[in-house]
């Protein structure tokens, strides 16, 4: 995985950036402040100083200006102009023509500042900050200082603001990645267990802890599909074993037909009656394949169903018409109650399973016996189908439905069934929704119920 | 040789039965386990095929109760294919196991060997003087020359060599060569024996008066 797409990666980046941020803007801030107020404090005394300038080179009444060549400081004056301790002050005062009133021992060597008259204003040039005042008579004072020191000061604020910012942010920066490994680190096991399971043994699932978060929702709802699919598999195996094992029984009958017939030379009549009895063998092929290809139909999608209505009257009439050059074979005969069971559903298919049915209680029914079909349409749509003959012992009815149950295996020869009708039968009840059910007492009768859903339109 | 055929499926059986009768063996035959072991038991045939699947009374059943009576070669013939059931075949007393669908030609070879091994002549070639019965092509030669015979005359043959140096009695030959179908026509088996007599030269088969044929033993 490319660093920037991982979660992990942009998470403890999105935390650094962040801590970065408010480091940096509380930093930043904290300096700004500091340094201001440090300015501040030079210009605060360099105001003093100049108040106090001024009043010193104030004329005495009587004299004139240009008599006062002296300063006439006051004690707190003197305290201050002398420079004990810190950073030195100096002062200039010049006369309107650019003469100097006065000057302090360092003072530096410029030029007559120009400035509205009556104005006070501040200035820095060269590192050195200086407070001017011009007066009405067009004198100019001058306080300044070297804010070398504050500049100084500023700097390893500076230094040290980086210095710890960066400490704290690289400490943020660990706690950051903790922190998104912790969420990741779980997602991470899901995701490679679920691609073991998925590439290898269905069977396993991602272990889950009992904690009940996002991450477990999530591998629970895998652990379930997986669960489903695994089943999927297995039905599918399943069958597929079930299919080719009752596929051998044709194919070893088409094999013997043809290398019999070909192992030494024969008569037409032998040839022929070979390529009959491959014919009869590929039929019975053909009707277990489209058998199989109807129950796959039939599990794939259960909504695919048509939905129209049709009574159950009508179709079991109407393979009763059908089957009865089979039923006068056996000499048996139909015992009929048809009332209107109106459901909805796909006629074909329902004719199909009726015809299943009423088929199978004829092959079972002894010579003379009688079949008795009931439909009714009070609640549901029922059909009930029942028969007498030797019936369904207790051990295969759990199994009855099953595809390729045969309750007696020559019976299911000698008529060619699948063993794939019961299958279909239920498949596609349970397709429109309904049940089917059977019941038998062993010697005496066999009852197969059907129920659909009634046809709600029609109320 | 004669054989029986136990299979549930008509067809197949009515095929298998066809074929065999076309290489000259008896055929009778049976749809299911009780017709099956009651034949079985009546008849000392040469070779039994038996589907495991049968109605009333399965294979396994079958060659279970068979085996206390009679050692009868027995090839079963199965759609199970798992090594379990072939073991269980086996041990169970089948003498092969042969899963469907199956290879016609093979399911013959098998059956050739079962009985040749039963008649302890584990090798195909039987040489009598000059004559060679070859029973795997099932054909005979003499002097090197292929000598042609029909599939009931080889029969015959095959089972007089295999069992050379007996006397082999009119009875046992009529068991052994002919199916429950044919009624006993006495001349049949002598009209086979001139022919062969006549083909294949009249001192290989011997005939003791009053008691049967063989090969290699004394009139």
């Amino acid at each position: 995985m490319k660093p920037w797409r991982s979660i992990r990666v942009r998470l403890a980046a999105l935390i650094g950036l962040l801590l970065f941020a408010a480091l940096g803007g509380f930093g930043s801030l904290a300096w700004l402040r500091e340094s201001k107020a440090r300015i501040a404090a030079v210009d605060r005394e360099l105001d003093e100083r100049l108040n106090l300038l001024i009043s010193a080179y104030r004329p005495e009444p009587g004299q004139r200006l240009s008599d006062v060549s002296e300063a006439r400081l006051s004690p707190r004056a003197q305290m201050l102009f002398a420079n004990e301790g810190g950073e030195p002050f100096y002062h200039i005062v010049w006369y309107r023509d650019g003469s100097l009133q006065g000057r302090s021992e360092h003072a530096p060597d410029v030029e007559m500042p120009q400035g509205p008259a009556g104005s006070r204003m501040i200035r820095a040039s060269g590192g050195m900050r200086e407070l001017l005042q011009f007066t009405q008579s067009g004198r100019c004072f001058l306080v300044g200082r070297s804010i070398q020191p504050e500049r100084e000061a500023t700097r390893k604020d500076a230094l040290m603001l980086v210095a710890a910012g960066g400490a704290i942010l690289f400490v943020g920066l660990l706690v950051g990645w903790w922190i998104s490994s912790s969420v990741t680190r779980p997602l991470g096991v899901v995701g490679r267990t679920s691609r073991e399971i998925a590439n290898g043994d269905l069977s396993r699932r991602i272990p889950t802890t009992g904690r009940e978060d996002e991450i477990e929702d999530v591998a629970e709802i895998l652990n379930e599909t997986f669960a489903r699919l695994e089943q999927a598999f297995e039905r599918q195996k399943q069958f597929t074993a079930d299919a080719s094992h009752e596929l051998r029984t044709p194919v070893s009958l088409i094999l013997a037909h043809t290398q019999g017939a070909l192992l030494h030379e024969q008569t037409p009549e032998d040839y022929r009656e070979a390529l009959a009895d491959c014919e009869r063998a590929a039929g019975r092929m053909k009707t277990l394949i489209e058998s199989l290809l109807d129950l796959a139909k039939l599990d794939g999608s259960p909504a695919a169903i048509d939905r129209e209505p049709c009574d159950l009257a009508q179709i079991v009439h109407e393979c009763v018409v059908q089957l009865q050059p089979l039923v006068r074979k056996k000499d048996l005969r139909f015992d009929l109650d048809l009332q209107s069971a109106p459901c909805l559903g796909d006629g074909l298919r329902l004719t199909q399973v009726a015809t299943n049915l009423l088929t199978n209680a004829i092959q079972h029914s002894p010579s003379g016996s009688i079949v008795s079909a009931r439909t009714s349409g009070e609640d549901q749509a029922c059909l009930v189908i029942q028969n007498t003959g030797l019936g369904i012992p207790p051990e295969e009815m759990p199994d009855l439905f099953e595809r390729f149950h045969r309750s007696d295996k020559s019976r299911a020869r000698a008529t060619g069934g699948t063993g794939l009708g019961l299958a279909i039968c239920k498949a596609i009840v349970e397709a429109h929704g309904g049940h089917i059910q059977a019941e038998s007492v062993p010697g005496e009768t066999t009852i197969f119920r059907i129920s659909l859903p009634k046809n709600e339109a029609i109320l | 040789m004669r054989l029986l055929v136990v299979e549930d499926e008509v067809d197949l059986l009515r095929r298998l039965t066809k074929v065999l009768r076309a290489e000259g063996y008896a055929v009778d035959t049976a749809e299911d386990g009780i017709d099956g072991l009651s034949k079985a038991r009546e008849t000392d045939y040469d070779a039994i095929l038996l589907d495991v699947m049968l109605p009333g009374l399965d294979g396994w059943e079958l060659l279970e109760r068979l085996r206390r009576d009679k050692q009868t070669p027995v090839i079963m013939l199965t759609a199970r294919d798992s090594g379990k059931d072939r073991v269980f075949g086996l041990d169970g007393g089948a003498d092969d196991y042969v899963v469907k669908p199956f290879d016609l030609p093979e399911l013959l070879a098998r059956i050739r060997a079962v009985i040749r091994r039963s008649a302890a002549t584990p090798t195909p070639r039987i040489e009598i003087d000059d004559i060679v019965v070859d029973l795997a092509q099932r054909c005979v030669s003499k002097s090197g020359t292929l000598v042609p015979l029909l599939p009931s005359e080889y029969s015959l043959l095959e089972y007089l060599a295999l069992h050379r140096g007996e006397v082999i009695t009119r009875t046992r030959l009529y068991d052994h060569l002919f199916d429950e179908n044919e009624s006993t026509l006495s001349n049949l088996l002598d009209v086979r024996v001139s022919n062969l007599r006549r083909k294949l030269g009249q001192n290989l088969i011997v005939t003791r008066r009053g008691h049967g044929y063989g090969i290699g033993i004394t009139p």
